[in-house]
């Protein structure tokens, strides 16, 4: 296994001007069917921060305990909503992503290793651009750039090497069945609401929030931006969600180096 | 290259396909490793050499593994057992479209298609104009696919698969063509790109343009390799002792395609027969 991930390493990093190529053309082909077009890569997450910043503020009656924070609730809420939302744009979509490369797999010799990672690079760059709008919006809402704010490259590493075992492990099972991707579909839902992005999370026990890497990520955001908290200041949250990475590399590494030989055939 | 002065050795290679009805028979097989689905052996132990510069042709009818043969030389899938080693850079041109997406314009399918041939962005900049011009398609680059005329699509895949020379160029006969003048100007081009040292395979189940382009003939029937020699005894061969054989499961590719399709889909052609 250990050669394996050496080898799937490499192989992304010797591919990854022809992954950014190919991700650059994605992005363009998931938002040219409208006339404004990216514009509305943007506006979807904004509308739906702004959607749950009305529901809970007023429909709530600004029932949020946010104890520790040194912003307003608007920018922990993005701060969240942010990460869920590059998250989300993968957890269920990310599955089909060897089925929809098949014409090009089945005709040349592809790295089929860096296929998860051109399904995440085509969503990163809208994923940079909400993390520059939320920027802007703490420093209009009083909230100014910190020291703490240097530990976002971490956080978004992070996501990125999350996201790509998970598309990974998630593409490969949707190969043997696409079963899956109805499965994924239906606990998508269950992740939005297990994993704190509306509400907090910060100290709680349970192990479906200390076990949770969309949790863990959505807090890393957090942390950086609205508790002032460094990576290292939480570092059992942070072994666990290491111990979950493991676990998940593990399973994509099994399915990859079974089926590997096979993708062409199969798809 | 190797020092035989080799571009292709082909050792024992032996190739089947499985179909699976259920997906306990898929997780049987592909992650248990037991023995499930439907098996077709596509090629039994077929064994062969090319030499460096060697223009060679497959000669065989539907079924008869060449398209599989194809894809192990260029690498898209392995050989259940034996070798196939190729000594070089490999240009395979087995399907000239490669997915073109009809609603992306025409400079972007060709980024997309270019990189998936694993060109760098430098190759990609550089042959962009010789492409389009060669495929008459420069002014309309910037136009999505689906507005071209009919064959269009086709002919700017034959003319990024072609724009560059490689060692070994592998060309499935599943190519359809155009007019009389655009099938010279395919041909020219071919002949340019595999002149000199430059090693060509092609498959066909004719052997009539394969003669302008190759000098040798290995038949290829029900997965072995029947004959090898010279391109016209090969033909001959191929005329006499083979007859057209279907198996129980196709290759998953289609090895020629019809020789005209419905003008229905936005990259549709006009083609013909190699």
């Amino acid at each position: 296994m250990f050669k394996l991930l050496i080898r799937v390493i490499q192989e992304n990093i010797t591919y990854f001007p022809q992954t950014l190529r190919l991700a650059r053309i994605d992005m363009k082909r998931a938002h040219m069917t409208s006339d404004l077009g990216f514009f509305w890569a943007i506006m979807k997450p904004l509308m739906y921060l702004v959607m749950f910043y009305l529901a809970i503020s007023a429909g709530f009656k600004g029932g949020h305990d946010l104890k520790g924070t040194v912003c307003p609730y608007f920018i922990w809420l993005a701060a969240g909503i942010v990460q869920w939302q590059f998250i989300s744009s993968l957890l269920v979509a990310g599955a089909g992503c060897y089925n929809r490369k098949k014409n090009v797999i089945k005709s040349v010799k592809f790295p089929l290793s860096t296929i998860p990672m051109i399904e995440v690079m085509s969503k990163f760059f809208v994923y940079l651009i909400m993390i520059g709008i939320l920027m802007i919006m703490c420093v209009f809402m009083g909230v100014m750039p910190s020291i703490y704010w240097l530990q976002l490259p971490i956080y978004i590493i992070l996501t990125v090497i999350f996201l790509y075992i998970w598309v990974m492990m998630t593409s490969m099972m949707s190969i043997i069945s696409v079963d899956i991707l109805e499965f994924l579909k239906t606990i998508n839902t269950a992740f939005f609401w297990l994993s704190g992005i509306l509400f907090n999370v910060k100290g709680r026990t349970s192990p479906f929030f200390t076990y949770n890497p969309i949790s863990y990520l959505a807090e890393g955001f957090r942390n950086t931006f609205a508790y002032h908290i460094w990576i290292w200041e939480e570092k059992s949250l942070f072994l666990h969600f290491v111990i979950v990475l493991f676990v998940l590399t593990l399973i994509s590494s099994l399915l990859f180096r079974r089926m590997e030989k096979r993708i062409p055939e199969i798809l | 290259m190797s020092g035989d002065n080799i571009a292709i050795r082909v050792k024992h290679v032996k190739k089947t396909y499985r179909q699976y009805k259920t997906n306990m028979q898929k997780i049987r097989f592909l992650l248990l490793m037991r023995d499930a689905g439907t098996k077709d052996e596509v090629l039994k132990d077929v064994s062969f050499d090319i030499k460096k510069g060697e223009k060679v042709c497959i000669l065989g009818y539907q079924q008869s593994g060449k398209t599989t043969l194809m894809r192990i030389l260029a690498r898209v899938i392995r050989p259940d057992s034996g070798k196939a080693r190729i000594y070089g850079e490999i240009a395979p041109i087995l399907d000239v479209r490669l997915g073109f997406d009809g609603a992306m314009t025409g400079k972007d399918n060709y980024i997309r298609m270019s990189s998936a041939l694993g060109r760098s962005e430098k190759d990609i900049k550089e042959l962009e104009d010789s492409v389009f011009a060669f495929a008459r398609l420069s002014k309309v680059k910037n136009e999505p696919i689906k507005t071209y005329q009919k064959g269009a699509a086709t002919r700017l895949g034959f003319s990024i698969a072609t724009a560059k020379k490689s060692d070994v160029v592998l060309f499935d006969s599943g190519l359809a063509f155009g007019t009389k003048a655009w099938n010279d100007a395919c041909m020219e081009r071919l002949k340019e790109l595999i002149s000199g040292d430059t090693t060509f395979v092609m498959t066909a189940s004719k052997a009539k343009v394969a003669a302008q382009l190759c000098e040798r003939g290995i038949v290829l029937h029900e997965g072995r390799v029947v004959f090898d020699g010279a391109l016209e005894d090969a033909a001959s061969y191929f005329r006499k002792n083979c007859r057209q054989h279907k198996t129980k499961l196709d290759d998953d590719v289609p090895e020629e395609p019809a020789t005209e399709q419905p003008a229905q889909a936005d990259t549709d052609d006009e083609g013909v027969e190699f």
